[in-house]
């Protein structure tokens, strides 16, 4: 390059192709799960060492959701802050600039990071035992690396695996921090799709169905509680189609925490084989 | 009906009922000044002597300024002016001229009873809220330490400070004294003062709540509630609390009934309270923020009169009545139990 | 109240003295329950509200709480050019101003989502001017006040009576031309038509419910959300199905979340009170024209 001539206008030295995604063509190919099958998830703890407690959750192909979780604290509150009789808990969820598919994503933090930084909270809080850390700080950050389509307020399902996959990573982060707890947290989402509105386990955007509405819900599967609870899209009390969407995510999270549980007990089990 | 939304009306006033009563007074008023030859204070908006800020409210010179007033040269006439700086009413006692202001935050005076709550826990103070300008402080030394009152104030004391009052806790308390800069100094060094629990709080507008002889209202309450305590805070925190059942009796020696209640006085744990009397608490606490609405200062008398008709309505009106006293069945209520105390 | 330096200190619920969170806790999970203020769990505080009240807007509305709370909603139409592939929700543009709060507090970004959420396609629907034109619809909520309780509600009522009366210019040229109107104000054609309601199809409404044990209570006041085992705000629309719901922060008093039994006699709640509210709102509505 260095030698090209200045003064007229080249061409590119080598030849070029318009790039051509091949996003489409990739969830179209990939063969559909069952509308009861759920992917595969890679959860592995402490692989942030600065961090008191960290994890990383990866979803099988042609997913594409990658998302780290770390945990700070229990950590005294500054003083300004003031005295506070129980751990306080925060979150904040964060897209990596280069998360989404297509455009790149600014370091702006926006309105959609913070509704769901506030949801992820609200998932995590009444998992803690706050009372047992009097006067700290707990503070989890989230980093989605990779999500799954473009990131804005019309790709209900993008959004939503993005939460699911903080809400579980960080209660395993918080699980790998020690940090005491009643229950750890794990998420779902189920969705209502087409004209009859059939149930789906785990959807994902890229399955390119059409979503008449889905429910995520923070589950705590040891004592059978929901946490959080978030739907959009029109649903039915009467003919019980809320209560079966709901139970269907429910049903999701409850076999996503085996993995949560598989992947914070194979940690403790290498720490205990080295100290043993 | 679960909900009811209408369309903006005038608030709910009592004018007619209280226009009555004002010009009792105004005409005893008007009679004193007759007497002493002073020009009649009545402005010219009505027959109440209410001053807007910057107002002249008189230039008669035997007047003393006092609160919400100053002073200024009268050019023309020479001599001094009395003006308003605050929107008020006039009140005078004996020779001294003051405004007070229709709305403005609590002011505390040294003596006024006091519901306040711990906002900061410092080394041998707190920082209380007492719903005026500047937190007031509550010293280490001001309290009655658990293990009898001539008990010194150790270092171990400092330590535990917030086994006494921690954050968020309510007080009820006395004003000591006051700083310079208008904030004051508590003390609970008296039975009657300390942490309030087994009831529930309630605020209103300072102006809300009449200074009386005794801030602390006991009523014997219907439907099996039994006895409720109400502290009527000067600066507007009414505490609502079921009396505590070791009421003090008399005859027994200060000093040993200090040592019995200092292992309850800084608990936080209530006592078992019955359904019927946390009805009763909240049927109070309503009356007294109907009260409020309707611009009506809430004294012993006043509470015990709108409560009994608050009972009553509820007993006749069963289900179609809206228990919460907010709107217009609130100012019904009042209004009835106005009426009745004004013997019309 | 003074400006908070933390912004979530506005929303956080005062704190409470373990006295009185143990009292609001126990009477509110009573069979049945005593809220401090006597109301029924289904029972309102009061609302005062006013239909057009600004001459400036192509819609708006006023509500009031006895509390103080009050909120303005103020509604304004523009003609954008159609863009295809773009998500038709992007019509509708929600902005909430909350005295006293920055613009980015967390309250403020949870309301203009959540009154988005549940306006959601139908009202976007409404907006087509022909083929490559639209109306995009500005709703300026303002809370006037700072909330003393959580104004979810007040704010979705406030946007519900705001929409109702929005007017917008009679189309005149036909409908693949470019869009001429007709300037006269008194010729304006309602966004929601006189018989929207009888239609069922008029803007959904969010109502807030606390759970205390199986207890379930409309339109707490911050003292119950401080003490309540889970706060939801769901969106009902007039068949009574749900098109939203969310979890908001509630108290610390207990840990854990709530069962699902607690969750669906939530929602089954919400169908005959929302029933009732938009009755209400008819009323409202019927006196305004």
């Amino acid at each position: 390059m260095a030698m090209a001539d200045r003064r007229r206008i080249n061409g590119p030295t080598g030849a070029t192709v318009p790039p051509v995604f091949l996003e489409q063509t990739l969830a179209l190919t990939a063969p559909r799960r069952a509308p009861d099958e759920l992917r595969k998830i890679f959860l592995k703890t402490s692989l942030t060492p600065p961090a008191t407690g960290s994890a990383f959750l990866e979803l099988s192909a042609p997913s594409t959701l990658k998302l780290t979780a770390s945990v700070y604290g229990p950590r005294p509150l500054p003083p300004s802050a003031g005295f506070s009789p129980h751990a306080r808990l925060s979150a904040e969820l964060k897209f990596a600039p280069f998360s989404t598919a297509g455009n790149r994503r600014g370091y702006v933090r926006d309105a959609l990071e913070r509704d769901l930084s506030t949801q992820l909270q609200v998932a995590l809080a009444r998992s803690v035992k706050t009372a047992t850390y009097p006067k700290s700080g707990i503070d989890v950050f989230v980093t989605v690396l990779d999500c799954e389509g473009s990131i804005d307020d019309y790709n209900t399902l993008g959004i939503m695996q993005a939460l699911a996959g903080a809400i579980t990573c960080a209660s395993a982060a918080i699980a790998d921090a020690g940090i005491e707890c009643v229950d750890l947290v794990s998420a779902g989402i189920a969705a209502a799709v087409g004209e009859q509105g059939s149930l789906v386990m785990d959807p994902s955007p890229l399955d390119g169905y059409d979503v008449k509405a889905a429910a995520l819900v923070g589950y705590m599967a040891g004592r059978d509680e929901i946490t959080l609870l978030w739907t959009k899209g029109e649903l039915n009390i009467e003919g019980g189609d809320f209560e079966s969407v709901v139970d269907k995510a429910v049903e999701v999270a409850t076999q996503i925490r085996t993995v949560l549980n598989e992947a914070v007990k194979e940690r403790v089990l290498a720490v205990g084989g080295v100290n043993s | 009906m679960s909900i009811s939304i209408t369309r903006p009306s005038t608030p709910p006033s009592l004018a007619p009922l209280l226009r009555t009563s004002i010009n009792n007074q105004q005409n005893q008023q008007q009679q004193e000044e007759d007497a002493d030859g002073d020009i009649p204070m009545v402005s010219s908006a009505g027959d109440v002597s209410i001053v807007t800020p910057g107002e002249v409210v008189t230039s008669n010179p035997q007047w003393m300024r006092g609160h919400g007033t100053y002073l200024v040269e009268d050019r023309e006439a020479g001599g001094m002016n009395i003006v308003a700086t605050v929107a008020g009413t006039v009140q005078k006692v004996n020779k001294l001229l003051s405004v007070r202001p229709l709305k403005a935050r609590y002011q505390p005076e040294i003596g006024d009873l006091v519901v306040g709550r711990i906002v900061e826990v410092q080394s041998k103070r707190w920082k209380v809220d007492i719903n005026s300008a500047q937190n007031s402080a509550l010293l280490l030394s001001s309290i009655n330490l658990p293990g009898g009152i001539l008990r010194k104030r150790t270092s171990t004391d400092e330590l535990q400070i917030r086994t006494f009052f921690s954050e968020g806790d309510l007080l009820v308390a006395e004003v000591q004294s006051l700083f310079q800069d208008g904030s004051a100094s508590l003390h609970t060094r008296s039975l009657k003062y300390g942490k309030l629990r087994n009831g529930y709080l309630i605020r209103v507008s300072s102006r809300g709540i009449q200074r009386a002889r005794s801030q602390v209202v006991s009523l014997a309450t219907a439907n099996g509630g039994g006895e409720v305590e109400v502290v009527l805070g000067v600066n507007g925190y009414v505490w609502i609390a079921k009396k505590a059942n070791t009421a003090p009796t008399e005859g027994v020696s200060i000093t040993r009934l200090e040592e019995e209640a200092s292992e309850a006085i800084y608990s936080s744990k209530n006592d078992f309270i019955l359904p019927a009397t946390r009805r009763e608490i909240a049927r109070i606490g309503n009356c007294i923020r109907a009260m409020v609405r309707c611009n009506l200062r809430v004294d012993e008398d006043m509470l015990n009169a709108v409560y009994e008709v608050a009972v009553e309505a509820a007993d006749q009106g069963e289900e179609n009545v809206d228990a919460s006293l907010e709107g217009e069945e609130g100012r019904r209520v009042v209004e009835i139990a106005l009426a009745r105390k004004m013997g019309l | 109240m003074a400006p908070v330096a933390n912004p979530s200190a506005a929303t956080a619920p005062t704190p409470l003295s373990p006295a009185e969170l143990s009292y609001l806790h126990s009477s509110l999970s009573l069979r049945p329950p005593i809220r401090p203020d006597s109301r029924k769990p289904a029972q309102f505080r009061p609302l005062t509200a006013e239909l057009d009240i600004l001459p400036s807007t192509h819609g708006s509305s006023r509500i009031v709480w006895p509390d103080g709370g009050e909120c303005i909603v103020g509604i304004k139409a523009e003609v954008e050019k159609a863009t295809p592939n773009k998500d038709i929700r992007s019509r509708v543009e929600v902005s909430v101003e909350v005295a006293g709060a920055r613009d980015d507090d967390p309250l403020a970004v949870f309301l203009a989502s959540s009154v988005g959420d549940t306006l959601g396609q139908k009202l976007a629907g409404r907006l087509e001017i022909g083929e490559r034109w639209h109306w995009k619809l500005y709703i300026d909520i303002l809370l006037l006040t700072p909330p003393v309780s959580h104004p979810a509600t007040l704010l979705s009522l406030a946007v519900h009576l705001g929409l109702r009366c929005t007017n917008l210019p009679r189309l005149v040229s036909a409908a693949d031309e470019d869009p001429l109107f007709d300037d006269d104000w008194d010729a304006a054609l309602p966004l929601y038509p006189s018989n929207a309601a009888e239609v069922g199809d008029v803007p959904a409404v969010t109502l807030l419910v606390a759970a205390v044990g199986e207890n379930i209570f409309f339109d707490p006041t911050r003292e119950e959300m401080a003490v309540a085992d889970c706060v939801l705000a769901v969106s009902v629309d007039w068949d009574g199905k749900i098109v939203g719901l969310r979890t908001l922060e509630s108290g610390t008093v207990s840990e854990g979340g709530v069962k699902r039994k607690v969750i669906k006699k939530v929602v089954e709640q919400c169908v005959p009170v929302g029933k009732e509210v938009f009755k209400s709102l008819e009323g409202i509505i019927k006196a305004g024209f």
